[in-house]
């Protein structure tokens, strides 16, 4: 028996999987209508596609203009991104978003189209490239990490674990010496979360395209149907089935630049336009990307906007910035200022238990007023009590574990001020 | 008494000894040592001087010279003989010579690889050199994967890791391939049938890619005895080796004993039960202070034996040890076995391999394991070094048992058996192409094992799971076709075993899918660690078994109804009395009842239906069907009886054909088959697509039929025992004199052909 007819067999059987059968369609590997249908022009020597487009400046994405990142300093873009090389201009920085056959990864996952967006004096250019079949890979990813080579910085969404490491596998795979290679890489999905995951339903492209850019896509393609298209694509060169994609990776692309001027924006424009949670997350961020000075002042809006919910939150961790610069003037007042507005909510006791023992690390080690942090340290303890009582017996192992770390450190003290009385 | 004495008082024993049919001495041997023609680089040197390594032993001369050349060795010398250092010292040489230098070592289990991760870690610890080694397996972290991927020096994984989490991405393990230099696979012995076909994919698999980034490795291969050492490591590498098999270590006095237990109903032909034998034997060894390992069938006797011992010997801190116990607890126990403080251990064949439980002194093995070279392995569990050791083989009343330990000159001089795998077996073949060509383009005339594959390429393209053009063939499809393949058995997920006794619920342990519906079904006693627990709800979507702890005298044994329908004749020949066959089949599997069995007494005290939906399986079989001429010798009871008998003779026979388990086949008999309309009986391979089994049988059934003669023939029953047709109240009293006239007839008839 062949071994045709033994895979057919082993398949009526229901051993190897019934894939829906071939169309049987005249292959059209050498159709030649579909790029100029697609917008697309063929290379004559890699037979790569390439398709360009001019956006002008004034090109509104949903309720952005692009045209305002002009005003906006792409530096700051280092701020959101916590990248360290700063972009110069927003020529140096590319916009980059890729389309593939899967998302599960692994060297049988391939980029097929890569779409690409910077800034020019004329407008914003897009380039697309598409690989037309597999067979020509080499000489693809050779014309992408061209069209990426004049590039400092590139900005993605979602690109640092996704996009960029898959390339960067696609250039292994043909053996290529160079590797996509930025000073800055710029994922704008990692600042999205950071600002809106509290107020957003999901942080997702089209999450915040519908929330925070007023981007309203029209019959866009789903993304898990983008790799059957391809595959579909290669079969019979029907350019019908690409377009969708083609215009998908355009708007990702666009959304992505306009998601830069918001982000940016919220992050330029004036206190009392932004809520204390923004300024809260601006405030995180900045200081992650090392910023001290940038953090403290978004910190500072955030501890003088926020309710009674944030303000713990937001007063705790500008204080440990003052106290990391050795601010202790700054440091001290605002621990004072947290055991003032004290509240019986959980965190609010959280709050004000650790501004309490702040204030006794202070006196202890600095003023070494031990008398006084002894003094804390008990109002500590009663405060973690008093909440022990309200909520009976059952107080939470991390109420049991501050408790102990407590009388620790005021036994600590007794002894030290040379008090013997046991402890209540 | 120390092993000495306890043997020479065993001797003495007249009811003892009397139900021994061998006692062999293996004799005690000094160590042949010889010298490397090569210098070792100077750390090595020296730190194998500290060690106490002055000189090597001959087959690790042997073995390092042919690696350090460039050649391939195998090293097939017996248990605890130091393979290992057989590739640590070039690997290490190497790499101190070679910095660059990567290796892959490859363990069947996890547990190997961590036993041998530690001792190669101690090895550079001691050399203070700059080299790493990881395991890289399910419980890396992910936070250590990345530098294992581009600093690991030596990277210890196992074969279904390689699968699927190494060669699908191997673009993230660049530095490991460039530079490629020693893949070591170790218990090659355990890479045969399904499993092992499975494994020379991933090798092909292996070797391809290391070819890609230019890579030319050399393979060094350890194994247990076996036949074919040589053989098995080329069929499943596609490479030559040069076979190492004469061991220079030195050997210290071995007893092996072999136990037949007395016939207690002598007209039933039912003897002592082997599990209540062996208590006793062990019991003398325990008693005395001798650490002991049992080596029992199944998971279930594992436990049944694991209580009766602890009620016997309540003074010795004994241990189970199978699959489904979890990790920690099994690293547990090792260091126990190691450190002495646990005196005996019940386990499975899960001990069979190399992991390091220290030396013990005596063996007992509940029933023949099977094949000799299982046997010889269990009982190479023992007696490291140059000390005095025993192992004491309890024969059960199956008829193989019974066949091996009435003709133990048979079992002396028997050499291993062979391991067989087959590749190319096509249903793994065709899912391995589609991990290769996930992991690299195939191109036109390209072979993969030797295989042309480029029809299978195009079946593949042409239900679009691969993209063929301009010469190549491209995966352009959606998914991970690694995770789709397991490479160990039918069935991939695992049903955790959650006992709901407390309020937090724990899970105690696993079962393979396969085996669920006969192991956990509702109203099971299982089993763990003797205590016993009522399983409550199996929940095969989740695969989830909800267990409570109970206090009953009984355990349960499930059967399953197994139907068979045939769809395709491959090969088919006839002769006068009967005609032979194989082809493809179909199985419906279904648990139906289980039976109460009451501990020590192993009477019956009651059943319980399962309802569980059949499992059906499409796999290969053999079959032969009797002529009318010959059908029409015998009565209808008889005929029936007759069949039955001879079903379970060829059930116990075949696997000695085929180096396979009892529960790798299985046999059905039909006194009018629908498909043939006459007596037929069929074996049939256990894995779906089949592995061979069925066409082997085909070959060599004059050999298979001849075995069944001698063995019911030689058998000293009246009218059927356990031992070779089966029990009379199972068979009837008919079986025995019916088989034996079949066999009679089938044996004299001669094929055309």
């Amino acid at each position: 028996m062949s071994t045709s007819d033994r895979l057919k067999k082993l398949q009526r059987y229901g051993l190897l999987p019934a894939s829906p059968a071939s169309s049987r369609q005249q292959d059209r590997l050498t159709a030649t209508g579909w790029p100029a249908e697609l917008g697309f022009s063929l290379c004559p020597e890699s037979g790569v596609a390439l398709r360009s487009k001019l956006y002008c400046h004034s090109h509104m994405q949903g309720r952005v203009c692009l045209g305002e990142l002009a005003e906006l300093h792409p530096a700051d873009l280092c701020l959101l991104t916590r990248v360290q090389r700063q972009p110069a201009s927003w020529e140096e920085v590319l916009f980059l978003d890729t389309e593939t056959t899967g998302l599960s990864g692994g060297t049988g996952t391939y980029v097929f189209l890569v779409g690409m967006l910077h800034w020019t004096e004329d407008g914003l250019l897009l380039r697309q490239y598409l690989m037309p079949d597999p067979s020509i890979e080499a000489a693809f990813i050779g014309k992408v990490l061209g069209g990426l080579q004049p590039f400092e910085h590139v900005a993605t969404f979602n690109g640092k674990s996704f996009d960029m490491p898959l390339l960067s596998h696609r250039c292994t795979m043909n053996r290529t010496d160079r590797k996509p290679d930025f000073d800055g890489h710029h994922d704008l999905l990692h600042p999205a979360r950071y600002l809106y995951r509290d107020s957003l339903p999901s942080c997702s492209l089209s999450s915040l395209e519908q929330y925070l850019l007023g981007v309203e896509r029209r019959d866009d393609i789903p993304g898990a149907e983008i790799p059957e298209r391809y595959f579909l694509f290669l079969k019979d060169r029907h350019p019908s089935l690409m377009a969708d994609v083609v215009q998908h990776n355009a708007t990702d692309l666009l959304s992505s630049a306009a998601l830069a001027v918001h982000l940016l924006k919220v992050a330029d424009s004036p206190a009392d336009e932004r809520s204390a949670r923004i300024s809260l997350a601006l405030g995180r961020l900045s200081q992650k990307a090392g910023c001290t000075q940038t953090a403290r002042r978004y910190l500072s809006e955030a501890v003088a906007s926020a309710d009674e919910k944030l303000y713990p939150e937001a007063a705790e961790e500008l204080s440990l910035l003052h106290k990391r610069a050795q601010r202790w003037q700054d440091a001290v007042s605002l621990w004072r200022e947290m055991i003032q507005r004290i509240h019986e909510s959980e965190r609010g006791v959280f709050c004000s238990v650790f501004a309490h023992v702040e204030l006794a690390k202070y006196h202890e080690h600095r003023t070494g007023d031990l008398e006084k942090a002894l003094h804390l340290t008990s109002g500590a303890i009663r405060h973690i009590q008093r909440r022990r009582r309200i909520l009976g017996a059952s107080g939470s192992g991390e109420d049991r574990r501050r408790l102990e770390e407590l009388r620790h450190r005021q036994q600590r003290l007794q002894r030290r001020l040379g008090v013997s009385s046991a402890s209540d | 008494m120390n092993l000495k004495q306890l043997l020479s008082a065993m001797k003495e024993d007249q009811d003892f000894s009397q139900r021994l049919t061998a006692w062999a001495e293996n004799s005690a041997r000094p160590a042949r040592h010889d010298t490397l023609s090569v210098d070792l680089h100077e750390e090595l040197a020296r730190t194998m001087k500290q060690r106490g390594i002055h000189r090597l032993y001959s087959h690790q001369v042997q073995a390092v010279q042919t690696a350090l050349q460039g050649s391939n060795p195998v090293i097939a010398t017996p248990t605890a003989s130091g393979k290992s250092l057989g590739y640590i010292i070039p690997i290490l040489h190497q790499t101190l010579c070679e910095p660059s230098t990567r290796s892959l070592l490859l363990f069947p289990t996890k547990a190997l690889a961590q036993d041998q991760r530690s001792n190669i870690q101690s090895w550079i610890e001691e050399l203070g050199a700059d080299i790493s080694t990881y395991t890289y397996d399910g419980d890396t972290p992910p936070n250590v994967r990345r530098t294992i991927r581009s600093a690991g020096h030596v990277v210890i994984s196992n074969p279904d890791m390689l699968h699927t989490g190494i060669l699908p991405h191997h673009t993230k393990w660049v530095r490991l391939f460039e530079n490629l230099q020693y893949i070591v696979i170790d218990e090659l012995h355990t890479y045969r049938g399904v499993f092992g076909s499975h494994v020379a994919n991933v090798l092909r698999r292996l070797l391809r890619i290391a070819q890609f980034y230019g890579s030319d490795p050399v393979i060094i291969a350890c194994s247990a005895t076996i036949a074919n050492p040589e053989q098995l490591a080329g069929r499943l590498t596609g490479r030559e080796f040069e076979l190492i098999d004469e061991s220079g270590a030195p050997r210290g006095q071995k007893h092996i004993l072999l136990y037949s237990p007395p016939v207690v109903n002598a007209q039933l032909g039912i003897r002592q039960n082997s599990l209540i034998a062996a208590r006793g034997l062990v019991r003398r060894f325990l008693s005395n202070g001798i650490q002991t390992i049992i080596f029992a069938r199944s998971r279930l006797q594992v436990e049944v034996l694991l209580s009766y011992l602890r009620h016997s010997v309540p003074r010795a801190n004994i241990r189970g040890y199978r699959g489904g116990y979890l990790p920690g607890q099994r690293r547990e126990i090792e260091r126990g076995l190691r450190s002495g403080y646990i005196d005996g251990v019940v386990a499975t064949n899960a001990l069979e391999l190399g992991i390091d439980i220290g030396s013990l002194q005596a063996a007992v093995l509940v029933g023949y394991p099977g094949t000799v070279a299982s046997t010889w392995q269990q009982m190479g569990r023992v007696g490291r070094g140059k000390e005095v050791s025993a192992a004491v083989l309890v024969a059960s009343s199956n008829p193989l048992d019974q066949h091996i330990i009435n003709h133990p000159e048979y079992f002396f001089s028997q050499s291993p058996e062979s391991a067989l795998i087959n590749p190319d077996n096509l249903l793994i073949l065709v899912n391995h192409l589609k991990c290769a060509a996930f992991e690299l383009p195939f191109s036109r005339g390209e072979r993969f094992g030797g295989q042309q594959v480029e029809e299978i390429l195009n079946y593949l393209a042409e239900y679009r799971i691969l993209h063929q053009s301009d010469g190549k063939w491209y995966w352009m499809a959606e998914g991970f076709p690694a995770e789709d393949i397991s490479l160990r058995s039918a069935s991939r997920e695992n049903v955790v075993i959650v006992d709901t006794t407390d309020n937090e619920p724990s899970v105690i342990g696993e079962v393979d899918e396969f085996s669920a519906p006969m192991l956990v079904h509702e109203g099971a006693i299982y089993l763990h660690e003797t205590q016993q627990y009522q399983v409550e709800k199996l929940d095969l979507e989740e695969n989830k078994a909800f267990v409570r702890k109970v206090d009953v005298n009984f355990y349960t044994d499930a059967s399953m109804a197994v139907e068979v329908g045939v769809l395709d004749v491959m090969q088919q020949d006839e002769c006068s009395t009967h005609d032979r066959y194989f082809g493809e089949v179909r199985l419906t599997a279904q648990p139906t009842k289980f039976k109460k069995v009451r501990f020590h007494t192993h009477e019956n005290v009651g059943w319980g239906d399962i309802h569980l939906p059949p499992q059906e399986m499409h796999t290969s079989a053999y079959w032969i069907s009797l002529d009318e001429s010959v059908a029409g010798h015998f009565g209808k009871s008889e005929l029936e009886s007759g069949l039955l008998g001879l079903a379970n003779l060829l059930a116990e026979v075949a696997p000695l054909y085929l180096s396979c388990d009892r529960n790798d086949l299985y046999v059905i008999n039909q006194v009018r088959s629908p498909f043939t309309g006459r007596p037929t009986v069929f074996i049939c391979d256990a894995y779906p697509g089949g592995v061979g089994f069925g066409q082997k049988l085909y070959d060599v059934e004059d050999q298979v039929l001849q075995s069944c003669e001698d063995l019911v023939r030689s058998c000293e029953c009246s009218q059927g025992c356990p031992s070779c047709v089966g029990a009379v109240k199972e068979v009837s009293s008919l079986a025995k004199e019916a088989a034996v006239r079949l066999l009679h007839y089938l044996s004299a008839a001669q094929y055309a052909g």
